[in-house]
């Protein structure tokens, strides 16, 4: 295994980036580029998909092939590269808007077919690049540009979402616990199947500004109080629940991905060998 | 190898040419009356050596091709209107990041969900046009199931050579007619793959055009390292909001195809010596045309068809060419008048320019057209 | 065979796009140009029904049927779509088990498919083959043997035996009554 730098991953020609101060984008992309070092990725084949949104800018950043595609489809062309070459290594970068709201059938059904990539959704609970409008994912009661009294909708459990629809792998973290989301990207990456990680992060220019969590430091505050791991969590009680984050790794499991699968039909019915009729 | 003549379904004759021509990625949803060329590619994919994914939605099939396409495979779907509406999203995306594909849209009655799946040719606008922002694009429409099999391979071919989606477009009469076909011998017809580059992979620039308009393209996995962007973009593939670049990059979009017509715009004619009445036609409707025009000369009317293979680009000059020798023309479709709209615009208000337009999910029949023929002759 | 228009009518679910199909195949196989096309609502069972087949010695211009040369109808409204309605010489052929038929017409012929085909195979399913078989003995569009190896390689030798005893009773119906 080649041994490499967190820097090697990184694009310097396209530093700085274009995220606010106090964003989380920054730290998660950090953590995926300590992630790609610690599992010592060939640039050449690892394929970072995206899509529209201020985490779907992190492609620009990566020295990786890049695929930054239309709003909420970039688990799509992610399925479509590691359905035609299973070799390489395709991770989606996407945000709540694009990879749960709009994109939030395509994660569904990603999870569902167990397709062989890393999704890494960076939650920050609401649209920032658009000016901070409501999201699948914003708390209901939130107040947004076009929730000025609060959000009538109820957010939605990505993880429990990915769980149920048959990811191999799910966890969560958040902007402030680094240490636990390395070791999370990491395992999410080299795990086999369809593997998935969220990230609370905070958008201190919209949401936090409005719904008076403070700037940077006072929405990172909040992240380390809320974060809990599965025994603390456990300890709650039942209404105590929503005002607290699960952290930490929920689902670890070893099924067939989409294209195990579908070798294992086509040597069924043809033997190991293939391409015999062209 | 000796050819034979075989019984084939112009759907059949797709998915088979799609695999003569190379393909080996099909992402698709099911819709009548497309479907069978999914059926068909599921299994002979599975036999071949390729991958057959069933998406959720149209949407996720014409990115999931994208995404084969620029992973090394050739990659094509299959829909009709319906699903077709829903790809023109993703089809812009491939369009701007200049991504060989081939997308078929087995024409049926709309609108929405309309007559499921009665035949109509009006996605034909839809084809141009369905995407925002400017782009060109190359749309074929088979007349025959052999020219299904044929303009398959052929839209691969455009679309590996120019490195953009191209769209075949069978109405639902063709698509489910079968007919005697004699299929190509391996080799026989012409199969051209994208130029790939071979250079010091620090100095790959995916999208730098060469001489031939066209950026040579790498497979992801390989040594070339590069970025795809939905954005507007330079030669590095990298977002770009600099006017210059983007009037330059929008033009290239379309230069390169218009640029290359020649190569591109197929049409065919019948009976067009010594004419005094034009018919201009695609698709199914060819049939009928074909026939009321040799019934029309047997009746002494001097009518002659031209078959537009090639729906886009529109064959400006071949249009101008013919019509400079007659009287008036005749534009039968299956739609309220598309067609009839361009080759009015070529052809100028001097000339008199006839639509037959039906649009109830019924084909028009030889004696609908010999019938206005004998009006405006 | 300069242009032979066959259209098989009835219901969905009979099997008449199968025969029509299989027509198309046998006459490739002999040689000849063949089109074939269908038109259907909706459902796969019930409603009305067509599958239309061209047969040629030159290549097919227009592929549907304009004028009918033989007809074969399995219900009511097939019937009731083309009789009246043919050229001269054409014909139509219905089931008349389950169609009533008085137009006095020479040309349209009833037999008793159904019965034929349910006392044969137990089952209406081979009524397409069935119908089949009086085709040919119609208009033999191509030898008898090239049908009878066509329906074996189309339904890979599954219910070979029904499927052939089943064309041949319909063939002989219709010969043996002429």
């Amino acid at each position: 295994m080649a041994v490499y730098s967190a820097e090697h991953y990184l694009n310097r020609k396209r530093l700085p980036h274009l995220w606010c101060a106090g964003c989380g984008s920054g730290i998660v992309l950090g953590s995926l580029t300590r992630a790609m070092a610690a599992l010592g990725l060939d640039r050449e084949k690892v394929v970072t998909v995206t899509g529209i949104g201020c985490w779907g800018k992190a492609d620009d950043y990566l020295n990786t092939n890049a695929f930054h595609g239309t709003h909420g489809r970039a688990l799509s062309f992610a399925t479509g590269i590691k359905a035609a070459n299973p070799e390489l290594t395709v991770i989606a970068l996407m945000g709540d808007g694009d990879g749960a709201t709009i994109g939030g059938n395509h994660l569904i059904h990603s999870a569902r077919r167990n397709i062989g990539v890393t999704a890494i959704v960076v939650n920050n609970m609401n649209y920032g690049m658009t000016g901070g409008q409501y999201s699948a994912t914003t708390p209901h009661g939130c107040i947004t540009s076009t929730s000025k009294y609060g959000n009538p909708e109820r957010e939605m459990d990505l993880c429990a979402l990915v769980a149920v629809a048959g990811a191999n792998y799910v966890g969560r973290s958040t902007a402030y616990h680094v240490t636990q989301l390395d070791s999370l990207i990491k395992n999410a990456i080299s795990h086999k199947g369809f593997s998935f990680v969220e990230v609370i992060s905070p958008c201190p220019t919209h949401f936090g500004r409005r719904n008076k969590f403070g700037v940077s430091v006072g929405m990172m505050k909040c992240l380390k109080e809320r974060g809990l791991n599965k025994a603390k969590f456990g300890m709650l009680a039942e209404e105590e629940k929503d005002k607290y984050i699960l952290l930490g790794k929920l689902v670890d499991r070893d099924e067939p991905d989409f294209n195990e699968q579908y070798e294992t039909i086509r040597t069924r019915v043809f033997g190991s060998e293939q391409g015999l009729k062209g | 190898m000796e050819r034979k003549m075989v019984f084939m379904q112009g759907n059949e004759a797709v998915a088979e040419g799609a695999i003569y021509a190379g393909a080996r990625f099909y992402a698709g949803y099911p819709i009548t009356p497309s479907s069978e060329i999914a059926e068909i590619c599921s299994q002979r994919l599975l036999e071949v050596g390729g991958i057959y994914m069933q998406m959720e939605d149209e949407l996720a099939s014409m990115a999931a091709i994208t995404g084969a396409s620029l992973a090394g495979k050739k990659s094509l779907t299959a829909t009709s209107g319906p699903g077709f509406s829903l790809m023109q999203e993703n089809l812009g995306m491939a369009q701007a990041a200049e991504v060989p594909c081939v997308v078929v849209d087995v024409q049926r009655s709309g609108p929405s969900t309309g007559l499921a799946t009665k035949p109509a040719q009006a996605d034909i606008m839809q084809a141009r046009w369905g995407r925002h922002g400017d782009q060109a694009i190359i749309a074929l429409a088979p007349a025959t199931v052999q020219e299904c099999f044929e303009l398959t391979v052929k839209a691969f071919s455009l679309s590996e050579r120019f490195r953009t989606p191209v769209v075949l477009m069978p109405d639902e009469i063709i698509g489910h007619l079968r007919e005697s076909v004699l299929l190509p011998a391996p080799g026989e017809l012409e199969v051209v793959e994208r130029k790939r580059y071979t250079g010091d992979p620090k100095a790959y620039l995916p999208f730098k055009p060469e001489d031939d308009d066209i950026a040579p393209m790498a497979d992801y996995g390989s040594r070339y390292v590069f970025h795809i962007t939905s954005s507007m973009h330079g030669y590095e593939g990298y977002s770009q909001n600099d006017p210059d670049n983007a009037a330059w990059k929008i033009g290239h979009l379309s230069d390169k195809i218009y640029n290359s017509l020649d190569e591109i715009i197929e049409t065919r004619e019948f009976f067009t010596e010594e004419m005094e009445l034009l018919v201009i036609t695609s698709g199914s409707t060819v049939r009928a045309a074909h026939e009321a025009v040799r019934q029309a000369r047997s009746g002494g009317m001097k009518a002659g068809l031209l078959q537009l293979i090639t729906l886009w680009p529109f064959a400006d000059s071949k249009i101008s060419e013919l019509a400079a020798g007659v009287k008036s023309i005749l534009v039968p479709e299956m739609n309220l008048g598309q067609m009839v709209h361009e080759v009015r615009r070529i052809v100028g208000a001097e000339m008199p320019v006839h639509s037959l337009a039906k649009s109830s999910g019924q084909g028009i029949e030889p004696q609908e057209i010999l019938t206005k023929i004998r009006e405006v002759y | 065979m300069d242009k032979y228009e066959i259209v098989f009518a009835g219901n969905g679910g009979q099997g008449l796009i199968v025969a029509g199909i299989l027509a198309g195949h046998a006459a490739t196989r002999q040689g000849l140009y063949a089109a074939q096309t269908q038109s259907y609502g909706i459902s796969a069972r019930g409603g009305y029904c067509r599958a239309e087949v061209v047969l040629s010695d030159n290549e097919i211009i227009y592929p549907q049927t304009v004028a009918p040369d033989i007809v074969i109808a399995l219900s009511e409204k097939a019937l009731d779509r083309f009789s009246g309605q043919l050229k001269d010489d054409a014909r139509l052929i219905y089931d008349s088990d389950c169609i009533k038929c008085d137009c006095g017409d020479p040309h349209v012929i009833g037999y008793g498919l159904t019965s034929l085909t349910q006392n044969c195979c137990g089952s209406l399913q081979s009524l397409n083959i069935c119908a089949l078989g009086v085709l040919l003995a119609c208009k033999e569009i191509v030898p008898v043997p090239v049908m009878q190896d066509t329906i074996v390689d189309f339904f890979k030798g599954k219910n070979k035996e029904k499927n052939l005893e089943i064309f041949r009773k319909g063939f002989d119906l219709v010969r043996h009554s002429n």
